[in-house]
């Protein structure tokens, strides 16, 4: 597997296809600038419909904040994701360096605490029990500066709790819909997307939401082409990446609830 | 999320389609050798088990080995941990998973995720899976390690080019076996006596060896084994928890486009 030519053979691929509105724009909830892009632009270099400007220089750094039983999904899928394309630096940030406790057993060492962690371009914010207030004051500082800061699932709660999704729409798993709603009122639940963009936020569905969240991530700094590109080298057979609608059939679980 | 009441909100959900029988261990050898696959009929009894069904242990859980190295690559090892980590039956333990090092030292996978294992292979508990993810770190301890404790596996499965490290145990000689399409042509040259096939999500063969595709082809090999143990409708509801869309665990056919060469680019 030969990835440094991955993004050389992508812009030799020239298989683009029209892209799609995204829900965000379509439902008016963002009017992020660019949605518009010139069609005389080569096709391999168009980026998405709210297209993030690469750094001039250097890798974009990408943070997953993690705590005590965060999801392995949640921050395995995008970093899997991530980790297709040499242009991104992943590492994970917690209170101290300490091992952390993660879904299932698995036991990682953080690479950085919240003190000394690189200032990121990408946040990504998994599921987890442990979130403490030192983290979400890092969260809300971190993404002042951040051309992204998404959560993966009930990453939401944790994302949330920075009051920055206050009065802005917002998504989740399935499962937690109903308790997301009664504990964040000023957040407007959107059910039966695959994800929400709001401005430089973003908010997946549930667990493998984020895999498409950050292939769309990727669509917005390089274009359709490389993401697809990521997805094809990922084997990644399904489409919902390129659908925010994908995920409608979840959206009346909730009333399945009790 | 409360997990727990999962599988009665599933089944409240109703969102089960019938979806016929995929090809199994069998037609897959059969399609090796040029013939047409035999596919069963569709089986209206969504609880009814797949041709070549895992048995479950009456009590407990399965243990699920996950032997890695320094590089190991992240995608080949989190698919697979996530799906055999988020299968609930109420009443029973399903699967318990774990790393498995030559140390208990960090290593760091391919993209520096330090992951602390679990076990070393002289403490590891006996598995009935192992996964083996791709790693450029595989020593012959660990392939000791794999030779020996799949005497006793259920199942012993490879994800992506994690092909290379069941192949160098000799376990696959004149076997069918698969691997990520960037690597058809070096597997092939390097390991001329496994049968190589191109084009398939996944290959069964042998009483209990399993070898994926490229990286993402691992959570569908995995749902595929849930649905080995614990029947299709199992299966169907973990992916229905995880939002996964993907289908290709339903089809051992549905990489087909990676079939013809392993330069993706002529491939779009």
């Amino acid at each position: 597997m030969d990835r440094r030519d991955l993004l050389k053979r992508s812009a030799a691929l020239g298989f683009m296809t029209a892209v799609p509105v995204s829900f965000a724009t379509k439902s008016g909830i963002s009017s992020q600038a660019g949605a518009s892009r010139s069609s005389s632009e080569p096709a391999s270099s168009v980026a998405g419909p709210n297209p993030l400007m690469l750094p001039a220089n250097g890798k974009i750094p990408v943070a997953f904040p993690i705590s005590a039983d965060a999801r392995v999904i949640d921050y395995a899928g995008p970093w899997a994701v991530f980790e297709w394309d040499d242009h991104f630096q992943l590492y994970t940030v917690a209170e101290a360096l300490q091992p952390v406790v993660t879904s299932d057993g698995l036991t990682i060492v953080p690479n950085y605490t919240f003190g000394t962690a690189p200032k990121p371009r990408i946040i990504v914010i998994p599921g987890q029990k442990g979130d403490t207030e030192a983290m979400v004051q890092w969260i809300r500082k971190s993404a002042e500066n951040a051309d992204l800061t998404m959560s993966v699932c009930v990453g939401a709660s944790v994302l949330a709790r920075t009051g920055l999704l206050d009065g802005k729409a917002a998504t989740n798993h399935h499962y937690s819909y109903k308790s997301f709603a009664s504990r964040f009122p000023k957040v407007q639940l959107q059910r039966g997307v695959r994800w929400v963009e709001e401005g430089n936020l973003a908010t997946a569905a549930g667990e493998t939401a984020g895999i498409d969240l950050a292939l769309h991530v990727v669509e917005r700094y390089f274009g359709r082409g490389v993401a697809r590109h990521v997805a094809e080298s990922m084997e990644y057979l399904s489409q919902s990446w390129m659908d925010v609608n994908s995920s409608a059939l979840y959206a009346e679980t909730s009333q399945a609830e009790p | 999320m409360n997990r727990r009441e999962l599988l009665e909100r599933s089944a409240a959900a109703g969102l089960m389609a019938a979806i016929p029988f995929s090809l199994g261990a069998k037609e897959v050898s059969t399609a090796c050798g040029g013939t047409a696959a035999v596919s069963n009929d569709a089986d209206s009894d969504k609880s009814a088990m797949p041709p070549n069904p895992l048995k479950p242990p009456a009590s407990g859980s399965i243990q699920v080995a996950f032997p890695i190295s320094k590089g190991t690559i992240d995608m080949d090892f989190f698919g697979p941990w996530v799906i055999f980590g988020s299968v609930f039956i109420p009443g029973r333990e399903t699967f318990d998973t774990y790393t498995v090092a030559e140390t208990k030292t960090a290593l760091a996978t391919r993209m520096g995720l330090n992951i602390i294992p679990d076990h070393t292979f002289e403490t590891a508990p006996k598995p009935r899976i192992l996964v083996i993810p791709a790693q450029v770190g595989a020593t012959d301890v660990m392939l000791q390690w794999i030779r020996k404790s799949s005497e006793s596996t259920d199942l012993t499965m490879s994800i992506c080019d994690g092909a290379k490290v069941l192949a160098r145990t000799g376990l696959l000689d004149g076997k069918n076996a698969t691997e990520h399409h960037d690597e058809f042509e070096n597997f092939a040259a390097e390991f001329p006596k496994v049968h190589l096939i191109r084009g398939v999500r996944f290959v069964e063969d042998g009483s209990n060896l399993a070898t994926s595709a490229g990286l993402s082809s691992g959570i569908d090999l995995s749902l595929r084994v849930v649905e080995r143990y614990f029947g299709r409708e199992m299966a169907e509801k973990t992916a229905y928890f995880l939002e996964y869309q993907g289908k290709g665990w339903l089809d051992p056919n549905s990489n087909s486009i990676y079939a013809g060469t392993s330069h993706i680019e002529t491939k779009p």
